[in-house]
């Protein structure tokens, strides 16, 4: 008779186990070649997002680099950064491409909540976490399923970080590949923002910031 | 000291010669007693009981009103209420409306004194003090000097966080988890500074209370039982209490070493906790830690704490549903294993409150598994209460409903717990109203309401009266009808994706229609805030007017209900009881009256019930 609950676990546990969902099964989650890399980076109180450009790469970046100029604190001698994008405005991903995200944030822990995308992960100081994403649906397709014009996606706070954690957002929207790199060339990417100079116009590696 | 001697010449008599020292007298003092030594600096486990329970009601009252302000802010946002200013003043509730920070405090420190103060120190400080002795037949506690030392630092730790709530720059508010660098950095919120120094040392004032405390019950149960109180006699009261105490002395040290580094990092300039952060325009010096760190030794001691929390209340319950069902408690042999298995897997399941800390998701699938586990003997409890209800004479006391309300609010809790534990589900619904519909439905509705049923039960034995039954069943209705009215509905929020510490949550259109469920809340709320009103009066009216009680005013066969009815120094007057059977004999087969004290001896072939009982 108490065996009945112990078999029922065991099945849920195992049967769990088993699933091919690539977050929950371990060699599933290596993430497919070439998957589209991108950078959420938390701070008190805003999100940020860095694409990596031409060559899928994001460029070196470290908290002791971050001026005005550079709020990511990219580093300017590593050059696979020169073509990333940073964009503070909207989180725009293609449909139907896996995206592979990497988070890190500036101050304290946030953590990234996109509710329709059933996506979450902790932002922590001083380390690096990842999760994977396919959109499957545009924002108009939602918004015509939904019946709803104003449908948006959005990216939320979901760990405590301050007093205005409650307006810490950020809109998403899914398109078309078309769409989205029609959308990422009016950013400019890294080197055009922040040039390898020292302000006083000589040419400098550009590792000496303050 | 005269009364160290007397103490210890207790202990020393006690476990050499149960009836041998009647000359002892003890309801004359050998030590003269002033109105300071008994009332105020009082070693006897009776007095501190009472201490412990009246302030833990005081705390409690304190983190419900806090509750009814923020919840007036969740469902009217910006709206402006005399009631905010009269409560918060007029920096944290300027013209009426809730500061955004001062938001944050509040739900930080309510969480803190409900799952500390309230339900930690009012559960087992009360319960621990009032019925080990008095269950296991002994005259005190092993030691009634660090048992009184106990209840000081429980007050001093008490008054010290509410005194941080006066902090000019506010109180802790970086949650009840503080989780650092937030509540390391007083650059990242202004509570983070001087408000939670004091919460560190309320805190680590608490953490020395709940150890003596602890130590003091375990040492106890183990070497003051009576004469014939073997183990398997003992009342799931003891075995709960028991439990409890070895899952406290075990994890809260842990807790104080987490917090110890924790103070480390914010005054001494280490880096435990903190590593590559920006922070009020410049970076810090501090590399090399971790905030996971912060995670894993805070719940390391957070989740076996949520089972400090339960297993008294699970304990009184047994006893309160045994006695008003006029039947044993059904498995009580499986109800100890039970207990025993909870304390064991409650140490390996505290990553599920990590699962999206970046952990490697076959860790999760481990904590998985031991966290669905631990739900077997829980449901093992759930199902004996049940059937010891099954055909039974039952006696509906406010405190039997308070103990069956438990059993529903435990199941209910309980399951959605099932869905938290599974690590691919927890993504969605991780900090959002769904994890704070769960933990207060399993957790605090649960554990409040058999604190009720402990108090409205041994109110007798706590003040020699008893508490007037009419205004328990109102408060009683109104109290669990008000619970589920405000947290059934935060599933849906949770699942809706509504996170949890929003100050409001306008800032997002996708949650504009959920807004009429926040106002449905806050009205049970406060309804139900109301209601406790009706025992708050109850309890203190009663404490001094309430009819006097008879000895065993419930038949039960328990050895509390063998003393006097007068406060008695050394709780018999005379010889220490004799137990011979377990404490479930009631409705026993064949015999005349429905109950038999443990004191009874077995007559001639008769089985003592509990050996065979499982």
């Amino acid at each position: 008779m108490k065996k009945i609950p112990l078999c029922i676990l065991l099945f849920i546990a195992a049967s769990g186990s088993n699933c091919d969902l690539p977050v929950f099964n371990a060699e599933a989650r290596v993430p497919t070649a070439g998957s589209r890399q991108v950078e959420i980076y938390a701070k008190q109180f805003s999100w940020t997002i860095r694409y990596a450009g031409v060559d899928n790469v994001l460029g070196g970046s470290s908290y002791k680099l971050i001026t005005e100029k550079n709020p990511l604190g990219l580093d300017s001698a590593d050059v696979t950064g020169y073509d990333d994008i940073i964009v503070t405005d909207t989180f725009f991903l293609p449909v139907d491409e896996e995206a592979e995200i990497s988070l890190h944030s500036r101050d304290v822990i946030h953590s990234a909540y996109l509710p329709h995308f059933r996506a979450q992960m902790n932002v922590v100081p001083g380390m690096t976490t990842k999760f994977s994403l396919r959109p499957e649906k545009t924002t108009k397709e939602m918004r015509t399923n939904q019946n709803n014009p104003a449908f948006d996606y959005m990216l939320l706070c979901n760990k405590i970080c301050g007093a205005r954690h409650y307006e810490m957002k950020m809109k998403v929207v899914v398109g078309t590949r078309e769409e989205f790199s029609h959308w990422l060339k009016r950013h400019e990417t890294f080197i055009k923002v922040h040039p390898p100079q020292q302000p006083n116009g000589t040419e400098g590696d550009g590792s000496e910031q303050k | 000291m005269a009364t160290d001697m007397h103490a210890h010449s207790e202990l020393h008599a006690q476990t050499l010669e149960h009836d041998a020292h009647v000359h002892h007298g003890h309801d004359d003092h050998d030590h003269h007693e002033t109105f300071i030594s008994k009332y105020v600096f009082s070693m006897d486990h009776k007095t501190i009981s009472r201490q412990f329970l009246v302030t833990a009601v005081i705390m409690a009252c304190i983190a419900m009103i806090m509750s009814i302000v923020f919840r007036l802010q969740l469902a009217w946002p910006g709206e402006k209420f005399a009631f905010i200013n009269a409560i918060m003043g007029d920096k944290w509730g300027k013209d009426g409306v809730l500061d955004p920070n001062a938001y944050l405090a509040l739900v930080t420190i309510h969480g803190t004194i409900m799952v500390f103060m309230v339900l930690t120190g009012g559960l087992s400080g009360t319960f621990a003090n009032l019925l080990i002795p008095y269950q296991i037949g002994a005259r005190d506690m092993a030691s009634g000097f660090l048992n009184m030392l106990s209840y000081w630092f429980f007050l001093l730790s008490s008054v010290i966080m509410v005194i941080s709530l006066f902090i000019q720059d506010g109180a802790a508010s970086a949650g009840w988890t503080i989780y650092p660098p937030l509540s390391a950095l007083p650059e990242a919120m202004p509570g983070s500074g001087a408000g939670m120094t004091l919460w560190l040392v309320s805190m680590s004032a608490f953490i020395v209370s709940s150890l003596l405390g602890g130590l003091n019950y375990i040492i106890t149960v183990l070497n003051m039982r009576t004469k014939g109180m073997k183990m398997t006699r003992l009342p799931l009261t003891i075995w709960a209490l028991f439990v409890t105490a070895i899952l406290g002395v075990l994890s809260f040290p842990v807790l104080f070493s987490c917090a110890l580094l924790l103070i480390f990092d914010r005054s001494f300039g280490t880096s435990f906790y903190l590593s590559d952060i920006y922070i009020g325009g410049h970076p810090l010096d501090q590399t090399g830690g971790s905030p996971i760190l912060f995670e894993h030794l805070f719940w390391f001691l957070g989740h076996p704490e949520v089972y400090i929390i339960i297993l008294p209340a699970l304990g009184l319950t047994s006893e309160v549903i045994s006695v008003n069902a006029r039947k044993p408690i059904f498995g009580y042999r499986a109800m100890i294993t039970s207990i025993l298995a909870i304390g064991f897997l409650s140490f390996i399941v505290w990553g599920h409150h990590m699962f999206l800390t970046g952990m490697n998701p076959f860790l999760g699938s481990v904590f998985v598994f031991t966290t669905l586990l631990i739900a077997i003997p829980s449901a093992v409890k759930a199902f004996n209460y049940i059937t010891t209800l099954w055909k039974g004479n039952i006696q509906f006391t406010p405190a039997m409903l308070f103990a069956i309300a438990l059993v529903s609010t435990f199941i209910s809790g309980g399951v959605t717990g099932i869905i938290l534990a599974d690590s691919a589900l927890d993504i969605n619904i991780h900090d959002t109203y769904f994890v704070v519909a769960h933990f207060h439905i399993v957790m605090g509705v649960s554990a409040i309401l058999g604190m009720l049923a402990g108090v409205y039960h041994w109110f007798p034995k706590l003040f020699l009266r008893h508490m007037n039954k009419n205004m328990g069943y109102i408060h009683f209705w109104i109290t669990f009808i008000c619970a589920y009215g405000v947290f059934f509905p935060m599933h849906f929020l949770g699942l809706a994706g509504v996170p949890r510490r929003y100050y409001q949550n306008t800032a997002f259109p996708m949650f504009d229609n959920l807004q009429d469920i926040n106002v449905l809340i806050t009205w049970f709320a406060i309804i139900g805030a109301l209601g406790q009103l009706v025992f708050l009066f109850n309890f203190f009216y009663s404490m001094f007017r309430g009819p006097k009680s008879v000895q065993n005013p419930y038949n039960a066969n328990t050895l509390e209900w063998t003393t006097p009815m007068a406060h008695t120094h050394g709780n018999w007057p005379g010889a220490l009881p004799e137990v011979h059977r377990w404490p479930y004999d009631y409705s026993k087969p064949g015999e005349e009256k429905d109950f038999i004290p443990q004191t009874v001896p077995l007559r001639a072939g008769e089985e003592d019930g509990g050996a065979h009982h499982a």
